[in-house]
């Protein structure tokens, strides 16, 4: 069946209808090949307008639409909603922008637009007549979550997946759940003990019914793609069964003692530890690197439930989930590194975190503020800020936490030692938002000291039994010495290394990141999400919302039709190169049985990088199809630009396009010549397409993409610039001037200098005279 | 990567399949078998099996700029096999050009359908090339169908070349092989088989041949080197008129075809002298039409009367055919382009050399090959063959050979109705077999030392050339010299076993060297037995100058014994279904 | 004679299961190269000239060059190719260039 297209230009209330003579443009586009109707009409996108046109379809007039009107970026949804009730699938409906890029941007020349807006049109119908319909791809509705990392983060994400419904299962690689805040004494802003929060969450998590929990167990591989990925999982030996009552008598007699950290002594821990305040698993767990093995067995003896068996081995499994969550979190920054502060060397000095333990009831002082090696009592606390931080030697970032986490330590202090001498030395306190009032708390209340300068030294008098920390005081230009029995080394955030996710795309400091303004927690492999200090530093109350925000953008993922239609494989024509499934930036393409290409429609984010790679094109987009392109190319009057070279652009659609519609909305007048195709990204251009524009006779090829580093998709830019910088040698060798084809940038308010860019390649253009391939 | 050459036979992997039609080679007449088989019936399972890939195997990888056989309003098949006749100096199955004509029109028109340009004149035919030849845009045609092959489902193994036939008794009931990249020995099971692996070149010694660079110079596909012609000259099955051998006028050093100026632009071939050479001197067999023989040897005989070089006469050409011209060469070997470009020459105001190229069996354009029936079932029960590899129908080409390969597919279907059972294969055979096709590897591991397969490809092609006829002897041969031929031929072919192979491709040319020695045998026994010479060009007997009726107006046939390797060689009679003069078309 | 390969250029089609001018070779006589990665012809002179190699090259890294035994440097010989057309085009010994641009597919 040949297609009946519909030609149907719009007035625009005049604003096209007075530059372009409609009617004879209508009249020229009905005798086309293919077009079985062609109207003109004051507003398309009027109710009136708008029911023309599905009356026609609905009537059997046109089965293919060409709406010759506004900007493809306008008015999107009022034309879809028109497809769907009329009946049209949206890939038969074509839209062509008479309006930003014709009439707007040539209304001083209006022979001219007169002439762009019939190749415009008549583009519109060479690509509409061999297209393709598409239903969009719905996905599967099984649904299950790995999420990895049971803190804050992890399990808030967790249990709001829970909740709506998914499987999921939670792994952590230590013995128990809470992460880095259930160790905390208290957290900001409100000052209320951190279990309580976890209590409230790990009790909903629980009550969905829908989680699998494991501690001690490392994710060890990862494969598949969003939908489909397989799992490996390694589960460390507990020693300790179900049957355990956590009743404690183990630790009675456990010999050895384990040191909290480096700077504490050791206090109630030991080689067998328990759950503390937040008993999660509630069994206890053997720590192997300090239990001294069957040869001791005092634990197993004595417990009174025979829960601990020390044969226990490493177990190994593989779970398939849709999607996976990543919440690894983060650890101190290693403050023995800091050589001028001594910890570990020096009794007194201790990291925030250390503080932490101090604090805590159940820490190894009972939460009294003594020294904790000799008991003596803490009479002045120096806290160093940045121990570490904003310096290139350790970590080179701002860790944004660690400001407020000491002014709320100053908190902890003054609560037990009234009369302290509290000291901060700092560069800068940032406190944004309302932390500002706990600043000037610790000020105005709490009579804290602050210095501003970063410390040379702390060192330890042997005299006076003190640790002296020296700094020059930047505001007074004085040095200043300052004696403490403790001194908090306010050290940094680093993310948690997870080996079997290391080739994520990282940003410069080590954080996993997704596209921070456009996707900030998908990564670039499509169906994970990164939540908490896996993303970036910071503090609770954020990875909370980080984590429903990861929630969220995993639900959409798994639960939903997905947003794209993914491309299609022409299998009779693909050779299985591979080279869609190599390129892809979201893992999204992958072999199937035959050794075919298949697209994961839940992965594939609609970037046509496979499209613009496949050497036979025989995979694209809807829309793209090599037959599409090339009935759009072939349309082009190249000797319709009276004398100006003929340049046909592709434009990213995130934001050349726009930037190009913005320049023709304020005015900015360029050449008519300028015929724009308005593609997904500029990865998508497919070289092929380039070929049958300069064999068409057209005189340049722009492609026009986002700034390499600011590319929605990573590469679309880059692999743009590849391909063409090959297509530029080939044809160098073939004697046709290379600057023909050009790769610019543009950022979407760009417009102004886009149009510029333009007109110098215009000018080159010129100057080059006209394309060889030109008969 | 391709895999590593096994260094013991235990080491080789086996890959076995069972079919319903297993189709042997993936060209032209290949993947049409395999599209009509498969939409003929589509439950059943077809399996091409190719020794290069599929989108640019067999004779059409560069592409083709003409059909030279469709026929055209006012045209029939009558008259299609008189011409043929005529051309074929009177000798060929009329029942086969029958057949196949029927269907030439089919099979082109499809190709249009599935994307090939045909050019069209002004009334929207196809535009005409001369009486037979119409003229087409086909760099691509052979990726069209191939295409066309995978949307119907077939199934297709690149890069895996076949050795030998599976057979019970003499039954063919499938083929065995092995993988160029995987290393594997295949064993292909099949209801019916179809052999449709070209013809072959490379038998004889090119005059264009210079060690480093130019070898594969020629004119025919160089990578279709007889092995289907092989494995049935192995099996035992009957083959034709190998002496009616192709050698053709081409151009001179790049051995290009010469049709394209000739026929499509008119161009006379011309001697030293400027004297148009056809009409001149062979007025008498149809000037510019004489048969194809004729146009062959017509400007080696000037050449060694002294009148060369010839040429074709392009100087007449206006820049726009000139153009012209050069895109049809684009289309079907664009380096002859480069050639002339290589050369700086103006062919408006140079004419281009010709001279005879070296001698190939191409049953596409000859008469040579299997002895086949309608169907195109082979002497050998379970076996149909089409394209070059199949006999009795010269002059067939492109369109013919696609018209051959669906009237195999429709033999093979119709052979697997009557199939009672689907045979039992051997596995002393196979094993045999598995020894024989990585003998070459094993000896190179083993022994280090031995012959490689371009040592004795050089060989065989000197000594053909030399002494059964090609072309550095103006294609003259008598009796003493073919006894010579086959004498050293013995000797190379007891030789084989001391072939070596460093890794998978160089196993192929062991195979390929050994499988033209087998052609090369057969086609020497034949050019023996006719004592007369037929064929100026194609098969000049020195010592029996004239065409000789009483004996030899038949087919020349043979059969090798498989048990005793004997070479049997025989007639069979002349059937005329289309009367007339055999000799005037 | 031998497709000559332009190292630059060529990516040994990255990652992908075979690169395609081996894939395509009806001789089977490209080869990638264990040292480089990159596209070689492991024998000049068993090439046919058909330059499917030179067509299924996506980078346009390789170039079809004439023996010299049979003629003169340096012409070339290089295609364009688009969705349904073709483009060659040919510069001969002495500098002269011609193009040549056609359709070889109807759709």
């Amino acid at each position: 069946m040949p297609p009946k297209i519909g030609v149907y230009l719009c007035h625009c209330y005049g604003e096209i209808g007075k530059i372009l003579d409609l009617e004879k443009l209508s009249q020229q586009a009905g005798k086309w090949r293919g077009v079985a109707a062609s109207i003109h009409y004051p507003a398309l996108c009027s109710a009136d307008g708008l029911e023309i046109i599905a009356e026609d379809v609905r009537q059997g007039r046109v089965d293919r639409v060409v709406v010759g009107a506004c900007s493809p970026a306008v008015h999107r949804d009022t034309f879809l909603r028109l497809a769907r009730q009329a009946g049209l699938n949206e890939h038969f409906l074509e839209r062509c922008n008479l309006r930003e890029q014709c009439t707007r941007a040539h209304r001083d020349q209006p022979a001219l637009a007169m002439a762009k807006a019939r190749n415009l049109l008549k583009m519109a119908v060479g690509r509409l007549s061999p297209a393709e319909s598409f239903e969009p791809v719905s996905s599967s509705t099984s649904r299950s979550v790995l999420v990895v990392g049971g803190g804050i983060a992890g399990l808030t994400a967790a249990e709001n997946l829970a909740r709506a419904g998914v499987n999921v299962t939670l792994v952590e690689k230590s013995p128990f759940l809470g992460g880095k805040v259930a160790r905390l004494h208290r957290y900001y802003p409100r000052f209320c003990s951190p279990r309580c929060g976890l209590e409230v969450l790990m009790a909903r998590l629980l009550a969905t019914g829908r989680v699998t929990v494991h501690t001690l167990t490392e994710v060890t591989g990862v494969r598949g793609t969003a939908g489909n990925f397989m799992v490996e999982l390694l589960k460390q030996p507990r020693y300790v069964k179900d049957a355990c009552t956590g009743c404690g008598a183990c630790l009675e007699v456990c010999p050895v003692e384990v040191a909290p950290s480096a700077a504490l002594p050791p206090g109630r821990q030991r080689a067998i530890e328990g759950p503390g305040l937040f008993p999660y698993p509630l069994n206890y767990a053997v720590n192997r690197v300090f239990c001294r093995g069957k040869s001791c067995s005092r634990c197993v003896e004595v417990c009174p439930a025979g829960a601990i068996d020390l044969d226990q081995e490493e177990d190994r499994l593989s779970i398939g989930v849709d999607a996976i969550i990543l919440a690894a979190g983060w650890e101190p920054y290693d403050a023995g590194r800091i050589n001028n502060y001594g910890y570990g060397r020096l009794p007194g000095v201790i990291t925030s975190m250390d503080l932490e333990v101090l604090a805590r009831p159940d820490g190894p002082t009972g939460g009294q503020l003594i020294r904790p090696h000799d008991k003596k009592p803490v009479r002045r606390v120096a806290f160093i800020q940045c121990a570490g931080s904003r310096d290139k030697q350790h970590l080179a970032y701002c860790s944004s936490v660690c400001c407020a986490a000491t002014l709320k330590q100053i908190d902890y202090v003054r609560a037990v030692a009234p009369e302290a001498g509290i000291f901060v030395f700092y560069m800068d306190i940032r406190t944004p938002g309302n932390l500002e009032e706990l600043y000037r708390r610790t000020r105005e209340e709490h009579g804290a000291v602050f210095i501003r300068g970063n410390p040379y030294a702390v060192e330890w008098d042997p005299g006076a039994e003190e640790l002296v920390v020296t700094a020059d005081d930047t505001l007074s230009g004085s040095r200043v010495a300052v004696r403490a029995e403790l001194v908090v080394l306010a050290t940094g955030m680093v993310p948690c290394a997870v080996p079997a996710f290391e080739r994520l795309e990282k940003d410069t400091t080590g954080f996993i990141t997704g596209h921070l303004p456009c996707s900030p927690m998908e990564v670039r492999r499509a169906g994970i999400y990164v939540a908490g200090c896996a993303q970036e530093p910071m503090d609770v109350s954020t990875s909370v919302k980080s984590a429903l925000a990861a929630a969220a953008e995993c639900l959409a993922t798994i639960q939903n039709q997905s947003v794209v239609v993914p491309p299609v494989v022409e299998r009779h024509k693909c050779d299985r190169c591979g080279r869609c499934v190599e390129e892809c930036p979201y893992g999204a393409c992958s072999f199937d049985t035959g050794g075919y290409p298949a697209v994961n429609p839940l992965a594939c984010r609609g970037c046509g990088i496979c499209q613009g790679g496949c050497p036979l094109r025989c995979i694209y987009l809807p829309g793209f199809s090599s037959r599409e392109m090339a009935g759009l190319i072939e349309a082009v009057d190249t000797g319709s630009m009276d004398e100006q070279p003929c340049v046909l652009a592709f434009l990213c659609a995130n934001d050349a396009y726009p930037a190009l519609d913005l320049a023709g909305t304020r005015g900015t007048s360029y050449g008519a010549n300028i015929l724009a195709v308005r593609v997904p990204c500029a990865g998508a251009v497919n070289a092929g397409w380039i070929n049958d524009a300069l064999l068409s006779g057209i005189d340049g090829v722009l492609v026009v993409g986002c700034r390499t580093t600011e590319c929605h998709y990573g590469r679309g830019t880059s692999l743009a610039e590849s391909r063409v910088n090959n297509l530029r040698e080939t044809l160098q060798r073939m004697l046709v001037e290379p600057e023909r084809v050009q790769v610019l940038t543009a950022g979407i308010e760009d417009g102004q200098s886009l149009v510029a860019a333009i007109k110098r390649f215009v000018k080159q253009l010129q100057e080059l005279g006209p394309n060889p391939f030109k008969e | 990567m391709a895999a590593k050459l096994p260094a013991k036979l235990e080491e080789v992997g086996e890959v076995r399949l069972e079919t319903d039609i297993l189709i042997i080679g993936a060209g032209n007449a290949g993947c049409y078998a395999a599209i009509e088989a498969k939409r003929r019936r589509p439950d059943l399972r077809v399996t091409l099996m190719e020794k290069a890939h599929i989108d640019r195997s067999g004779c059409l990888a560069s592409g083709m700029d003409a059909i030279n056989t469709y026929i055209k309003k006012n045209e029939t098949v009558e008259n299609l096999v008189r011409w043929s006749r005529a051309q074929a100096g009177g000798l060929l199955r009329e029942d086969l050009t029958i057949t196949m004509a029927e269907l030439l029109n089919q099979a082109i028109e499809e190709w249009e359908e599935w994307g090939l340009p045909i050019k069209k004149d002004e009334n929207g035919e196809y535009l005409a090339r001369g009486r037979w030849d119409i003229a087409i845009q086909g760099s691509e045609m052979k990726v069209i169908l191939a295409e066309k092959v995978r949307e119907y489902g077939c199934e297709v193994l690149n890069r895996v070349v076949a050795t030998n036939y599976l057979l019970d008794g003499d039954r063919v009931i499938g083929a065995m092989g092995f993988g160029v990249r995987d290393g594997k020995f295949y064993i292909i099971k099949a209801g019916a088989t179809i052999v449709a692996t070209g013809g072959a070149a490379g038998l004889y010694k090119p005059y264009t041949n210079d060690g480093v660079d130019s070898h594969h110079q020629i004119w025919y596909c160089p990578f279709n080197v007889g092995t289907g012609y092989a494995m049935g000259i192995r099996a035992g099955a009957e083959m034709t008129t190998f002496e009616m051998r192709w050698c053709a006028v081409r151009t001179k050093d790049f051995n290009g075809p010469i049709d394209t100026i000739s026929v499509g632009y008119k161009a006379p071939m011309i001697n030293a002298k400027g004297e148009k050479i056809l009409a001149k001197r062979y007025a008498h067999m149809g000037g510019d039409a004489s048969p194809r023989f004729v146009r062959a040897n017509a400007p080696m005989e000037e050449w060694l009367a002294g009148r060369g070089p010839c040429y074709v006469d392009t100087r007449h050409m206006t820049p726009e055919q000139v153009k012209t011209l050069k895109i049809d060469y684009l289309n079907e070997r664009p380096s002859f382009v480069l050639f002339l470009a290589a050369r700086g020459q103006d062919i408006t105001r140079e004419p281009i050399e010709v001279y005879g190229s070296d001698p190939y069996i191409v049953g596409g354009h000859t008469a040579s090959g299997y002895w086949i029936d309608v169907k195109r079932a082979t002497t050998l029960p379970g076996l149909f063959a089409c394209g070059d590899v199949a006999g009795g129908v010269p002059n067939k080409f492109v369109g013919g050979c696609a018209a051959e390969g669906m009237l195999a597919a429709r033999g093979a279907i119709e052979y697997l109705g009557s199939l009672a059972d689907r045979g039992q294969v051997d596995e002393s055979l196979v094993a045999a077999e598995k020894a024989r096709v990585y003998a070459p590897a094993i000896r190179q591991v083993r022994e280090g030392d031995g012959v490689i397969p371009r040592e004795m490809e050089e060989r065989l092609q000197r000594l053909m050339d030399e002494y059964a006829g090609g072309v550095h002897q103006f294609y003259r041969m008598n009796r003493e010299r073919l006894e010579y031929a086959l004498k050293h031929l013995a000797i190379l072919k007891d030789q084989t076993r001391y072939l070596v192979a460093h890794d998978l491709h160089e196993l192929m040319e062991a195979h390929e060297i050994i499988d033209r020695l087998d052609v090369a045998e057969v086609l020497v026994h034949h050019l023996l037995f006719r004592e007369e010479t037929r064929w100026p060009g194609w098969q000049n007997r020195v010592d029996f100058p004239e065409r000789d009726d009483t004996r030899f107006d038949c087919f020349v046939n043979s059969r090798r014994n498989p048990q005793t390797g004997e070479i049997e060689v025989f007639t069979r009679p002349y059937e005329q279904i289309i009367p007339g003069d055999r000799y005037r078309p | 004679m031998p497709p000559k390969v332009n190292l630059q250029k060529c990516d040994g089609c990255r990652a992908e299961s075979e690169a395609l001018c081996v894939q395509i070779c009806p001789g089977d006589l490209m080869a990638l190269d264990e040292n480089n990665g990159k596209a070689y012809c492991r024998s000049a002179r068993d090439c046919w000239d058909c330059m499917s190699c030179v067509k299924a090259c996506p980078n346009g890294a390789i170039e079809t060059r004439l023996p010299y035994q049979l003629g003169y440097y340096p012409a070339k010989l290089i295609p364009l190719v688009g969705s349904n057309k073709i483009s060659w085009t040919v510069v001969d010994i002495h500098g002269k260039v011609e193009r040549f641009t056609f359709k070889n597919r109807n759709d």
